[in-house]
């Protein structure tokens, strides 16, 4: 059953050069204890379709489409309503914990605010919730100390307890935006253990946004890829890695430092994907992709490829995509 | 290359031992104490480049900050070209910071946002050397852009400007300008996504072989040290566990944390968590 339903997702902001499209068409739907992947290149829209979800845009950005949630379109929401929601029913693992944490108050008491103001618990309640939680997330007593407050906790202390502060008034829909990216991978494993036995347990929908294409192939069952505030393939993970359509795809996999399983020869560099992502300001007329694309063909250049059907549930936005040839 | 413990060191650090004081649990009863660094060992020569990866929170960032004496440590040693960085009077403590500069984690934060790059990036050489003319101060700015694969004049641009990778190349830039031996750079791509932590990491082996210089490299991903260390110190719980020539640690470790965190890195391809799926 669809829980989350985003339909052609647009957000404009305005800036000093005119205003930017930072999220053009975005439509997907999140079902209840699914997990969803979203892959694509620092600066794509990943975060911002999170915040959209939230409500948090910047506020000179604009939002048009639909945010379907329990059968209400958040964009119209008013903050009052939108209070009700966010942190209770969707919660979000913010993307940078210095900025998600406040510095002066204790740990302990930022993971017990939101069972204070959404669930009414008294404050002892809440500390004794507050610690278990903190428990919960691998910052066990007497060491993790609810007074402690977020400078005294390492990088990835600090990310457990954003999610711990996440996790406190068991949302329906989670979203993850990078939780793991601060993380060694014996704690990633374990925080992902964690989101995936919370998920199930209470049937939370995932939205888990990374940059990592091998925690998407563990632990997701679909996933999207983004680039310039697009989608351009989508589908079960399975399929995606499987055939990996899209060019984009394809570099950003050749790009990851894990997809060597040896040193790199002396002098030798790793892959990179050419050029950078276009501007919001300064999109191309045709697919985006275009300028960095080593399939492009003037077809590409009028106008932006429409999303097609490859085969059951597998999209892609590519007029030239691979076949199902493996990835050389 | 593994230089002999004995020969001229870089860097030598020993018995490195840093306490930090935990919240009261009563009102009258001493601070609780944690140990982050636990008696450390780490040496370095000249053009070496050594990782240090481990668990979140086993000390990496404190062991970066005490090794730039910005941390006290509670015992141990830290020697540089030779000086025992504690001992030195302020001034020539200045005088060794220009040897050793550091780049931080977050390209995002640690770039003021309203000044213009050119000025972030002279900040070292404005607080370390004087006696720098106006022309050379420019030169000396265009030279570190140049050598991050930036343009001169992107030192009138201001830090929002700027992608994500190219604000950490702003960030190296700043730790280049003072012409240092070594680089300490905590976790200076884990924040970037794999295309341009891609170019950030071929830009340090560049640099490397450009310039000869060195690197106490912190990350908490062992496939990203890989590429840019000859040896790996790997931490747990304040110690370092194991260390050794990169390709030995990763082909046989010995330590069962070393080999529980190369079993633990996410590869495309290997089994699905068990959750995942449907
Ligand atoms: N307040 C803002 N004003 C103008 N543009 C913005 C603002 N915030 C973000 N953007 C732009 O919106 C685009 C999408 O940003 P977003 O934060 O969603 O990227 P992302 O995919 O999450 O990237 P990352 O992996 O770096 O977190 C980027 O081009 C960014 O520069
Ligand atoms: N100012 C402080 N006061 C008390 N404890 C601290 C302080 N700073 C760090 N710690 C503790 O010291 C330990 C080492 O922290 P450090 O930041 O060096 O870890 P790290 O290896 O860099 O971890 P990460 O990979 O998560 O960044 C952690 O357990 C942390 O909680
Ligand atoms: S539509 Fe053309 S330019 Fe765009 S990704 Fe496909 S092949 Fe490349
Ligand atoms: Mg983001
Ligand atoms: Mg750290």
């Amino acid at each position: 059953m669809t829980l989350l339903s985003l339909q052609d997702l647009r957000v404009t902001i305005a800036t000093p050069e005119g205003p930017a499209t930072l999220l053009d068409g975005v439509s997907f739907d999140l079902a209840a204890g699914e997990q969803l992947g979203i892959v694509g290149e620092s600066g794509c829209g990943k975060s911002m379709t999170a915040l959209a979800v939230m409500g948090l845009l910047p506020a000179a950005a604009r939002a048009e489409g639909h945010v379907i949630f329990e059968g209400k379109n958040l964009l119209a929401l008013d903050e009052d309503a939108l209070c009700q929601i966010r942190g209770r029913r969707i919660a979000m693992v913010f993307q940078e914990p210095m900025t998600a944490l406040n510095p002066v108050k204790t740990i302990g008491d930022q993971v017990a605010e939101g069972l204070r103001w959404h669930m009414g618990l008294g404050r002892g309640e809440a500390e004794t919730r507050a610690v278990k939680l903190l428990d919960r997330v691998g910052l066990p007593q007497p060491r993790f100390a609810p007074g402690l407050y977020p400078h005294q906790l390492s990088g990835g202390q600090r990310q457990r307890v954003v999610i711990a502060i996440a996790l406190a008034c068991d949302p329906a829909v989670l979203i993850a935006d990078e939780p793991t990216t601060a993380l060694d991978v014996t704690s990633q494993a374990e925080i992902l253990d964690l989101l995936a036995d919370v998920t199930a347990e209470a049937r939370m929908a995932l939205m888990l946004i990374t940059h990592d294409l091998a925690v998407v192939w563990q632990n997701t069952a679909s996933m999207l890829v983004m680039y310039a505030g697009c989608v351009v393939e989508r589908g079960t993970t399975a399929a995606v890695f499987e055939r990996m359509a899209h060019p984009y795809t394809r570099g950003l996999l050749a790009a990851s430092p894990h997809a060597l399983d040896r040193a790199l020869p002396a002098g030798r560099r790793l892959a990179t994907i050419p050029g950078r992502v276009p501007d919001p300001q300064h999109r191309p007329q045709g697919c985006v992709f275009a300028g960095r694309c080593s399939r492009a063909a003037p077809d590409c250049l009028p106008g932006p490829p429409a999303e097609r059907a490859l085969e059951d549930g597998h999209r892609v936005a590519c007029l030239h995509p691979h076949g199902a040839e493996l990835p050389a | 290359m593994t230089a002999g413990e004995t020969g001229p060191m870089l860097l030598r650090v020993e018995g490195l031992t840093l306490d930090y004081p935990l919240p009261r649990e009563r009102l009258l009863a001493p601070a609780p104490r944690f140990r982050a660094l636990n008696a450390v060992n780490l040496h370095l020569a000249k053009g070496e480049s050594l990782a240090v990866v481990g668990e979140s929170g086993s000390g990496k960032s404190s062991l970066a900050r005490t090794v730039l004496a910005l941390e006290r440590p509670t015992a141990g040693r830290v020697e540089m070209m030779g000086q025992d960085v504690f001992a030195l009077p302020p001034a020539g403590l200045r005088a060794l910071r220009r040897h050793a500069q550091m780049v931080f984690q977050d390209p995002y934060g640690s770039l003021d946002p309203r000044r213009k790059i050119g000025w972030t990036i002279a900040e070292p050489l404005d607080a370390l050397e004087s006696g720098v003319s106006a022309a050379e101060r420019k030169a000396r700015i265009a030279e570190v852009l140049d050598s991050v694969g930036l343009k001169p004049r992107d030192a009138e641009r201001f830090p929002h400007e700027f992608s994500g990778g190219q604000r950490q190349r702003i960030a190296i830039a700043r730790a280049l300008i003072t012409h240092p031996d070594l680089i300490v750079a905590d976790e200076p791509v884990s924040a970037l996504d794999v295309s341009v932590q891609a170019q950030v990491l071929n830009l340090f082996m560049d640099l490397r072989e450009r310039l000869g210089l060195s690197y106490l490299f912190i990350s908490h991903d062992l496939a990203v040290v890989r590429h840019v260390a000859d040896r790996v110190a790997v931490m747990r719980h304040g110690e370092v566990v194991e260390e050794g020539g990169v390709e030995s640690v990763f082909n046989a470790p010995r330590h069962p944390y070393t080999q529980a965190l190369l079993a633990a890195v996410p590869r495309v391809g290997m089994p699905r968590r068990r959750n995942a799926g449907s």
